[in-house]
């Protein structure tokens, strides 16, 4: 794997020591590292259960039928090959910042965690939500396909207006079994709407990452008298004096923050706001042990 | 209410109010042009803030276009008018009449200046601020009111020399009087009319009910009299009985009035003639006292008498003047040739300084008689009867079968019928109340004036209300009656002879008949005159080719002389005046003239009880000025833009220190 723009050797060295550690079992069709629902044939003692006809005879614990004259079956935990999908909102609120852009910076977290994933040996995949369309990466395993996400999420820029809610409904078309799911947005959206697609995730035991990326001078607005606020999405304008407007701006801010907080936490989805001023590897927290 | 314009040429400023809008709205900085991720939670916080910021911004631009309106009006220097537009503005000027009481009263000192002055300055302030086209008058309230000019004029400045030249004068007077030469004057002339009646407003001089307010004429009092003067004055003179016999004492009455609200002693002089007597005078507050001061004077003639309190805050009224004649002795008259002329002659020759002669006939009386009793009148010689009770003498009828003519003089409405004899006989009382004339006998130290019986008695008819009776039988009769209009002439109606009677033969008779003779004979002196009024003395009162008029300095004074009169050419001030004949330089009669007692009364009303039926009170004359040629409101205006420029400071301030605190 050839390290993309993104993945300076500095961060390429942190990511060494660092593995993909899904908070949930995962499921998957390969054996791997990962704790999964399924129970199979691993070393590891998970529980008995009774026999039923079509099960192997080869798993019936015979030591338990000597003393109980029972079929019963010994099961393990199965270590599965789990898969990780990254859902990048490329959407044109998200070039905003300066060193890096918001979604420069959700961009290199992406490939961070897709190359973390990769040497955890996992599959990792990617929907990226660029203005109103969605363009769908299945997770893979291989190398090629990594470099692959990677090159994408290095060329691809931020534009056009997106509806996160429609694009997680999307990509819950496309998943097909539990994975990990990682969200990297600056959630300009209704938070009610955002997790009533996120529901359907929840019910099917998908682990829910989501990284709420923020520009510093959209937690404090900027400097200055009066300023002509242009939304990178829709061209809107609104005049305002951020002096005046500053108090009830954030008390507004943390209102919808604490709103993602509250839902996130009631279904069990991780929830983290990260600042492009913090390092890119705490959008990774949660993800790795 | 109106408003007007001092520099209406700046009226084109006023387009300046929208100044502070416009450059609200430019004034405002350029924003910078910020692309940010989106506006959804901007618009949420501007929303929010605006709910707070949105009132603080038009607070700002209110507070900015009022300060720059008000500094706009100091400029235009407008006038509020209550009433009515600028006078410059009428068709016609304003036509102003200035009542100005020159009564007594208001010689009256408050402070350092007399009611007069005040009220004089108060007019010359009313008149310096009327304009060149209006007119004006100014008449002054006295005894006959005195206009300045004949009609209102343009010439104000005249009307203020004379109001300074011109003093108060020592004359009672009439507002009313005044006033309806004022609304004459206003009449008919074109444009705003307005009266103002400068005046102390005297209690009992003062009714607004009197004052009509024609249609189209304002009537503004400005009273000028703002505290109470402390004043006692002499209200009242009298000598009693009023015509005196030289010899006989006589009593002068003072009446003396305090119209301070508090009590006090004042000392009094009474001189009559060369004879002085003092009292002292206590009187309560707001009352007044009567001091009576017996005299005798061995000599007969006419004597000044003057009744003079210590001074006062008000010396004018502090002496009333009058004059007493005193005769050598009293000559009477009996005609009649029964018993009861017979009785009345006893009595005359009982009393002292009296000679009672019998007449044979009415054509024998004589110009020096000065009481005349007729028993039996049937109603001859009228005539002479009237000419003597209007000379002044006293008469007492005993009416017989007399003349339509003369029981129409008596007051009877018929003869009295033949005398009948009354079993038993009656006894006589006195009618309540008791009157004036036996006040002698009110306390029975004297004896009962009805004492005594009648047994015959000739009912008299009187006219209803005509007469006062003095004495009644039990049954309620008149016998003794005293005619209302003729106050010196009596009606008898009971016989006294001593079969009829008993009276003439109680020991209180000739008391009664000597009561009689000297109290209710009238005085021949002529009563005070007023200060003001003009002096009158009936030509056959002054028996001299060529009479004069002296006043009270010895200057002889202007008289004019016709068939019947003698007056004098203008108001008198108060004193002694002599009439003497002009060739012999004897006196002819000496009159007194007196300040009018209502001039007193220095005390002060309220406006509660000046205003009233369309009358607008004033406090000064600035007051009328304002309201002719406005309230200048610049003052007020300026004050307004600095209180709208502190505001706007303290608003500004306020938001800036609040951005400073949050941020």
């Amino acid at each position: 794997m050839s390290a993309s723009r993104l993945l300076t050797p500095a961060l390429l060295r942190e990511l060494e020591k660092v593995r993909f550690a899904p908070r949930t079992r995962v499921e998957g069709r390969h054996a791997g590292r990962h704790m999964s629902p399924a129970r199979g044939s691993s070393t590891e003692f998970r529980d008995y259960r009774a026999y039923a006809p079509g099960d192997d005879p080869g798993r019936v614990d015979w030591r338990v039928f000597a003393r109980s004259d029972r079929h019963v079956l010994r099961t393990y935990e199965q270590e599965s090959q789990t898969g990780c999908v990254i859902l990048l909102d490329a959407s044109a609120s998200m070039a905003f910042g300066e060193s890096p852009a918001k979604h420069r910076f959700a961009s290199q977290a992406a490939a961070c965690l897709a190359h973390v994933v990769h040497h955890s040996q996992d599959q990792v995949g990617l929907l990226l939500a660029r203005d109103g369309k969605q363009e769908w990466h299945p997770p893979g395993g291989s190398a090629r396909h990594v470099n692959h996400l990677l090159h994408t999420l290095d060329q691809s820029g931020a534009a056009g207006v997106t509806d996160l809610p429609a694009d997680l409904r999307h990509l819950n078309t496309l998943l097909n079994r539990r994975c990990t799911l990682v969200v990297f947005s600056d959630f300009y959206c209704d938070p009610a709407e955002c997790f009533t697609a996120l529901n359907p995730f929840v019910h099917q035991g998908v682990d829910l990452h989501l990284v709420h990326v923020l520009d510093p001078r959209e937690r404090d607005l900027p400097e200055g008298e009066l300023i002509a606020f242009r939304d990178l999405e829709t061209s809107e304008k609104l005049n305002a004096d951020p002096r005046e407007l500053r108090a009830a701006y954030r008390k507004v801010l943390d209102d919808h923050h604490r709103a993602f907080r509250e839902l996130a936490m009631r279904r069990g989805i991780a929830y983290r706001v990260v600042g492009t001023d913090q390092p890119v590897l705490r959008c990774l927290e949660g993800l790795t042990p | 209410m109106s408003i007007g314009l001092d520099n209406p040429g700046l009226l084109p400023l006023v387009p300046l109010v929208a100044g502070p809008l416009l450059l609200h709205l430019m004034a405002r900085p350029r924003p910078r042009l910020l692309a940010y991720p989106s506006l959804m939670l901007l618009e949420r916080a501007h929303r929010n803030n605006a709910r707070i910021k949105r009132p603080h911004h038009w607070l700002l631009l209110i507070l900015r276009t009022l300060w720059v309106a008000c500094m706009v009006g100091v400029f235009l220097q407008p006038r509020y008018f209550t009433e009515r537009p600028l006078a410059g503005l009428e068709e016609h000027g304003r036509n102003v009449v200035v009542v100005l009481d020159a009564t007594a009263s208001m010689r009256a000192g408050e402070g350092a200046q007399s009611r007069y002055a005040r009220a004089g300055a108060e007019a010359a302030d009313i008149l310096r601020h009327l304009s060149a086209r209006d007119r004006a008058n100014v008449i002054r309230a006295r005894a006959l009111p005195e206009s300045l000019y004949a009609e209102p004029g343009v010439n104000k400045s005249h009307l203020i020399d004379e109001i300074r030249r011109l003093p108060a004068t020592l004359e009672g007077g009439s507002l009313h009087e005044a006033y309806l030469l004022a609304v004459s004057q206003l009449r008919d002339l074109p444009g705003p009319r307005e009266i103002v009646i400068l005046s102390d407003f005297q209690p009992g001089g003062w009714d607004p009910a009197d004052f009509q307010v024609p249609e189209g004429v304002t009537v503004r009092l400005l009273p000028v009299a703002t505290e109470s003067v402390p004043n006692q004055a002499v209200t009242g003179l009298r000598v009693y009985p009023p015509a005196p016999v030289a010899g006989q004492p006589f009593t002068v009455e003072v009446d003396v009035r305090n119209f301070s609200a508090a009590p006090v002693r004042r000392s009094l002089v009474v001189r009559v003639g060369e004879r002085r007597e003092q009292r002292s005078a206590d009187l309560p507050a707001g009352g007044s006292a009567l001091i009576t001061v017996p005299m005798e004077i061995e000599d007969s003639g006419t004597f000044p008498v003057a009744a003079e309190l210590e001074a006062d805050a008000f010396p004018a009224d502090n002496i009333r003047r009058g004059t007493v004649s005193l005769q050598a002795s009293l000559r009477a008259a009996v005609y009649g040739s029964d018993d009861t002329a017979r009785v009345w002659l006893r009595g005359l020759d009982a009393l002292p300084g009296v000679t009672g002669t019998h007449l044979t006939r009415l054509q024998d009386l004589a110009d020096t008689h000065d009481v005349l009793l007729i028993s039996g009148w049937d109603g001859a010689g009228l005539e002479l009867v009237t000419a003597f009770v209007e000379r002044g003498g006293l008469l007492m009828v005993r009416p017989g079968n007399a003349t339509a003519a003369a029981n129409a003089w008596l007051g009877l409405r018929a003869s009295p019928g033949a005398s009948a004899r009354l079993e038993p006989a009656r006894s006589l009382r006195v009618p309540e109340p008791w009157p004036d004339l036996l006040s002698l006998f009110a306390d029975g130290r004297y004896g009962s004036p009805a004492r005594g019986l009648v047994s015959r008695f000739a009912a008299l008819s009187p006219e209803p209300d005509a007469h006062e009776p003095l004495l009644l039988l039990e049954s309620g009769e008149p016998v003794w009656l005293r005619h209302r209009e003729r106050p010196s002439v009596f009606l008898w109606a009971a016989s006294l002879s001593p079969e009829d009677s008993t009276l003439s033969a109680q020991v209180e008779w000739v008391s009664l008949f000597g009561e009689w003779l000297f109290r209710a004979r009238p005085s021949r002196v002529p009563a005070p005159a007023d200060s003001g009024d003009v002096l009158l003395t009936p030509r056959g009162q002054l028996p001299a080719a060529r009479p004069e008029l002296v006043d009270p300095q010895g200057e002889t004074l202007p008289l004019r002389v016709d068939e019947n009169t003698v007056r004098a050419a203008g108001p008198l001030p108060p004193g002694f005046y002599r009439y003497r004949n002009a060739d012999s330089g004897g006196t002819l009669q000496v009159r007194a003239v007196n300040l009018p007692a209502a001039e007193s009364d220095l005390t002060t009303r309220g406006p509660e009880e000046l205003e009233g039926g369309g009358l607008s009170l004033l406090s000064r004359a600035t007051d009328l000025n304002t309201l002719r040629e406005g309230r200048p409101l610049w003052p007020l205006l300026a004050a307004l833009a600095f209180l709208f420029a502190l505001f706007e400071q303290i608003a500004t301030i306020r938001s800036a220190s609040s951005r400073a605190v949050r941020t």
